[in-house]
């Protein structure tokens, strides 16, 4: 009995798997329900328009296996691809094509096949949504509510201190900050305090004039000059002196400062934004850091969380990164390995992003493929413990075996070779071969 | 100033991530100025290589978060998940008319911040 045209596309649509079907003219004539809810596309909208603009995937100009199908009859077979939705993601998909044809043979067009290839459960994206600001990016609530707190700070001219462990992008809210600020078209000047000597540091705050003391022979214009009509970013605050610590009370108190050397003050017209790693008010109570300075800078604080307490940002942040390490680097790479990003995200992550940074590029450097495996990355983040998979129900003595076995393998039965590898002497291999009968 | 457009068989390339061709055209007169091609790989190449030409605005079809990122990163205006063809919607471009419906990939008129422009230095 021959199927209804209902019954057929009732068929069709109770698949799971993507079909689109296209004319001689890549003309678009059929789209079931499985492709509508991979391509995020209503059928309605597509019918009728070319494949490729319905599709865009990474073979539609190049190589498109519809193409190859259509104008040379091949049949293509799960062949890899990726297309991109609406909202700029990459969805892997699995695709086949046919010819159709009707009983005579007459080709009327192609159809193709196709499924969305999950992503590895640990790189599932987020159930939160992507938040961009300035530089930063997050898809944790907690960076997000920082995110939607910076605009505001950012209109006031109130001094702002940021706290947070070293490497959780406190220069970049700093930046941010600046960015969205009435001062934006003025500088953003970043002073490292805790990277300048002691002794140097009131010149670099606040310039000194020539014949202010020998060898200076030009005026030369401080950090607050520099900064004027603009944004003075103080890093590791809690590193300066008691001295500068009075020095720069009077100027966030005065508004005005003296360079060295000089007869008359100058205006300081600088937004202040200080940052540390350290615990200010403890300093503060143990008497390190002076309770004035500490409420002049401390009206806004902003709490930047650290990496290790938002795991979830990691792949994100790596994709990120890898991006700006390829523009600084020329090398590419395509991605990290599942379980390499499984590592990275069990890691604690002591010096945090810049951390983070650091062990990707170490990857980079090491890998020569075109995706970081886990060995790729430093020493310091490997899994500790046996490289065996050693499945929970097994005893010592049989993961020993396994490894022992292992290693002999990789080193083509070698006993001496096998038992550096090991670490032991060889004669405590043979004894260990003879207790396991091997 | 120019006004740049990926494109496949003189239409707008269906996906930035691995077009290859571009043309410009000179932003104030319209007019078609020339064809370059476009260096495949990183997001960072391309960007890195279109950065180097006075462009108005890059006008391109679907494209792929780390690509977008990647002109982002450089600052660089663009048009995305745009079709048609490439000398007709420079020409909506220049009639400030890019933004109809019709210019827009399936499925993508309803999204809106395609165009995102340098945030210094640059004046549509």
């Amino acid at each position: 009995m021959p199927l209804s045209h209902t019954w057929a596309l009732a068929v069709l649509d109770s698949i799971t798997e993507g079909v689109l079907a296209v004319d001689q003219q890549w003309r678009i004539t059929y789209f079931n329900r499985a492709a509508e809810r991979i391509t995020g596309l209503q059928g309605s909208e597509v019918v009728g328009q070319p494949c490729w603009e319905v599709l865009r995937s990474n073979l539609c100009d190049n190589s498109c296996p519809l193409a190859a199908t259509l104008k040379q009859g091949q049949e293509v077979k799960q062949r890899i691809a990726y297309i991109v939705t609406a909202e700029g993601r990459q969805k892997p998909i699995c695709l086949s094509t046919a010819l159709v044809q009707d009983e005579k043979g007459h080709i009327l067009g192609g159809v193709e096949l196709f499924r969305h290839l999950e992503p590895p459960s640990s790189q599932a994206p987020s159930a939160y949504q992507t938040v961009q600001m300035g530089e930063m990016v997050s898809c944790t609530p907690r960076m997000q509510q920082l995110f939607q707190l910076l605009p505001r700070v950012a209109e006031s001219e109130s001094a702002v201190l940021l706290q947070g462990e070293s490497g959780t992008g406190k220069e970049l809210v700093a930046r941010a900050l600046h960015q969205y600020s009435r001062r934006r078209q003025g500088p953003f000047v970043a002073v490292n305090c805790g990277a300048i000597p002691d002794n140097l540091l009131e010149a670099e705050f606040f310039g000194y004039k020539a014949g202010a003391f020998t060898d200076a022979r030009r005026n030369k214009p401080g950090r607050f000059a520099q900064a004027h009509g603009g944004t003075l970013f103080l890093d590791e605050i809690g590193d300066i002196s008691p001295a500068l610590q009075l020095r720069l009370l009077r100027v966030l108190q005065e508004q005005q400062y003296e360079p060295l050397g000089a007869t008359q003050t100058e205006q300081a017209d600088v937004r202040i934004i200080a940052a540390t790693h350290r615990d200010l008010a403890a300093e503060v109570a143990q008497g390190g850091f002076r309770e004035d300075l500490y409420y002049r800078l401390n009206v806004v604080r902003l709490q930047l969380p650290p990496l290790r307490e938002r795991p979830e940002d990691i792949p994100l942040l790596t994709e990120r990164l890898l991006l700006r390490l390829q523009r600084r680097t020329g090398r590419r790479v395509e991605g990290v390995l599942p379980e390499t990003l499984k590592i990275l995200k069990q890691y604690s992550w002591p010096g945090n992003i810049r951390e983070l940074e650091n062990a990707l590029e170490h990857a980079m450097v090491l890998c020569d493929g075109q995706w970081l495996a886990p060995e790729h990355l430093p020493s310091g983040l490997q899994p500790h413990g046996s490289p065996v998979a050693a499945p929970q129900d097994q005893t010592l003595a049989q993961v020993e075996k396994a490894h022992i076995l292992k290693v002999l393998a990789e080193q083509q039965g070698n006993r001496s070779r096998a038992a550096r590898v090991l670490g032991i002497h060889k004669t405590t291999l043979l004894r260990k071969l003879k207790a396991f009968q091997l | 100033m120019y006004v740049a457009v990926t494109v496949w068989q003189g239409r707008v390339a269906p996906l930035f991530d691995t077009a290859r061709w571009l043309w410009l055209y000179e932003a104030q007169s319209g007019m078609w100025w020339q064809q370059l091609q476009l260096p495949g790989g990183a997001p960072a190449v391309k960007a890195d290589f279109l950065q180097n030409w006075p462009l108005v605005l890059l006008v391109c079809g679907a494209i792929s978060e780390p690509y977008a990122w990647a002109l982002q990163e450089v600052q660089l205006p663009y048009a995305a998940f745009m079709r048609g063809n490439a000398d007709e919607v420079v020409a909506a471009y220049r009639h400030g008319s890019l933004e109809h419906p019709c210019w827009y990939l399936p499925g993508c008129g309803r999204h809106r911040h395609r165009r995102r422009q340098r945030r210094r230095g640059w004046r549509e």
